[in-house]
């Protein structure tokens, strides 16, 4: 409970923050830019191999049933609504979100949030609301491009070890079983995990306490939870929305 | 403070006689010669670069004389019985001294805990299993039972999406398990606790001067820290991969049972499941379990400046570990599945 309320209470305070404008705008550029461009290579480099993972995995499917021409579908279809957004948000949880936690519980044991408070200056609006919603752009940006990359990696390696031509697999891609709907399906989740990891990871942050084995101790925490809160919620909305 | 300089005058006016050495190599009072010795940090110890002699006159003396006392005072602190001589004579290929910290990669850490293996406390590994395995167990049962859950119910709906048939979800449900998803989710989820676990507790060990102080104790931190992780996470990871996969396949079992009205009869059946699966699920488990640790550890033992270097340690090895895991499981499905093709 103490969990939830923690989230709740960062996810509202970045709200109010954004609805009043108040955020800092500076923050939030430098956040975009180191938590989010620069997770890039580790979200790609991630994506790249997923993709081949997933061909590998249902080849002996594939050739059991002869039906190379699924190929692209079943690697379309479990990118674009399982693996990609959960992958993209662990790995996200792992760099961004510990990187979080870790930066912001040295500046709460260190008390340089009370600092901030002392000159006047809300950590609503200088620390969690830039924050937060540099997570929530870097995860639902990165796990679009990171389906994109994912199905690249996966049409190469189909090629290569199934011989599946890629137009063959964009066919199978597009054939008519794969919407639209699946890639908002996606993006719903990645939006709904960077809630996650952005909440987890800032509350766990301003609730620090003990000194230096007191952050680790908070990143232990943040990343372990945001880990079962991902695949918690992903269980939901898989469930919730019934196959559409 | 007036002995002082005349203290200094003494020793370097003084030529240095050779009749004391061997009785400072042979005293108690010879571990200090031996201290500097590793510096060359040569596995022989043929080459220390100085022993508290040419210290103390190090200016007056040629390069080649200097060397071959040297030499001289490396035989007799190697000759010597005392224990401390012979270990720092004789340095293992680790973390000895701090200076050999700035080099190598993970490989280097890997290969500094295989070599220390040998010399583990009893004991050490039975604690770290308990720390590593059964804290992670419960964490790693929730998350694989919800994607047991998962999984089931998406294939399911496909399935009937193409054929009006769910007769082999299950089969191939446990094929994928066994292949690579217990093995990776487990790993996966063992990188984000154990492996920050670990670079937490090294890294801030290290910002905190505890490993010198391991060092000063002549306890190497690569043999009382790293080896004994890496150990019980090898023996540990197939064991939670196994237990992690029974619980899926029982969610997946049960979802398929209730949401999607197959038997339990038709649901639990291994017949896609072949020796290359076992074979691959298996090698996947201990490669992951070699991995993590040699990742994290690498990551918590190169930490440096503050508590802010000690988040990003976590976060190198989380990233580390994470990569290290899909790289692996690609690297490994891959090539089981080229063995397994061409012999097929």
């Amino acid at each position: 409970m103490e969990f939830v309320g923690g989230i709740a209470v960062v996810l509202l305070q970045a709200l109010r923050a954004t609805l009043r404008r108040s955020l800092d705008v500076e923050q939030l550029r430098e956040g975009l830019i180191r938590l989010g461009l620069h997770s890039l290579p580790v979200v790609f480099g991630t994506a790249l191999f997923v993709g081949g993972i997933m061909v590998i995995q249902s080849a002996p499917l594939m050739t059991r049933y002869g039906a190379h021409s699924l190929l692209g579908w079943g690697a379309g279809f479990g990118i674009l609504r399982e693996i990609g957004p959960i992958l993209t948000g662990l790995m996200i949880s792992g760099r961004v979100g510990s990187n979080n936690t870790a930066e912001l519980g040295t500046l709460q044991v260190t008390e340089q949030i009370n600092g901030l408070r002392a000159l006047a200056i809300d950590p609503a609006d200088y620390l969690v609301a830039p924050r937060v919603l540099s997570i929530l752009v870097t995860t639902v940006v990165g796990t679009l491009l990171s389906m994109a990359v994912a199905l690249v990696g996966a049409a190469l390696t189909g090629q290569a070890l199934l011989g599946v031509h890629p137009i063959t697999f964009w066919n199978g891609l597009t054939g008519g079983m794969l919407s639209w709907g699946d890639v908002a399906h996606g993006m719903v989740k990645a939006f709904v995990f960077g809630l996650v990891i952005a909440g987890t990871s800032t509350a766990y942050g301003l609730r620090a306490k003990g000194g230096a084995p007191g952050v680790g101790r908070a990143v232990n925490e943040s990343v372990v939870l945001s880990a079962v809160a991902i695949f918690v919620t992903d269980a939901l909305i898989s469930f919730a929305s019934r196959g559409n | 403070m007036t002995d002082d300089p005349k203290g200094t005058t003494h020793w370097s006016a003084g030529p240095l006689p050779q009749a004391p050495e061997p009785e400072m190599g042979g005293s108690a009072a010879g571990s200090f010669p031996a201290g500097p010795a590793p510096t060359g940090s040569s596995p022989s110890g043929s080459s220390p670069s100085g022993s508290s002699v040419p210290l103390r006159e190090g200016f007056s003396e040629r390069p080649e004389e200097r060397s071959q006392r040297a030499l001289a005072s490396s035989e007799i602190a190697r000759s010597a019985t005392l224990d401390s001589q012979v270990t720092i004579a004789d340095p293992m290929p680790g973390f000895v001294l701090p200076a050999d910290e700035a080099r190598g990669g993970p490989l280097h850490t890997l290969a500094a805990a295989l070599y220390a293996t040998t010399r583990m406390e009893p004991g050490a590994v039975a604690e770290q299993m308990n720390q590593l395995g059964i804290r992670s167990l419960g964490f790693v049962c929730l998350v694989l039972g919800f994607v047991g859950g998962i999984l089931v119910y998406q294939a399911g709906i496909q399935a009937l999406r193409i054929v009006p048939d769910t007769s082999t979800i299950g089969p191939a449900y446990i094929e994928i398990l066994v292949r690579d998803l217990a093995a990776s989710l487990t790993a996966l989820m063992l990188a984000t606790r154990v492996g920050a676990g670990i670079a937490a507790e090294i890294g801030s060990m290290k910002v905190t001067d505890q490993l010198d102080a391991l060092r000063l104790s002549s306890a190497d931190p690569v043999v009382h820290l790293v080896a004994p992780r890496l150990v019980a996470s090898v023996l540990v990871t197939p064991l939670l991969t196994i237990l992690g996969g029974a619980v899926a396949l029982l969610t997946g079992t049960l979802t398929g049972l209730w949401v999607f009205d197959i038997s339990l009869h038709t649901f639990l059946d291994a017949r896609y499941v072949d020796a290359a699966d076992l074979c691959a699920g298996l090698l996947k488990s201990v490669a992951f379990g070699l991995a993590i640790p040699v990742m994290s550890a690498h990551a918590g033992l190169y930490t440096s400046g503050g508590s802010q270097g000690v988040g990003n340690a976590t976060t190198r090895a989380v990233v580390g570990s994470s990569l290290a895991v899909i790289v692996l499981g690609f690297v490994i499905g891959a090539l089981v599945e080229v063995l397994a093709g061409g012999a097929g």
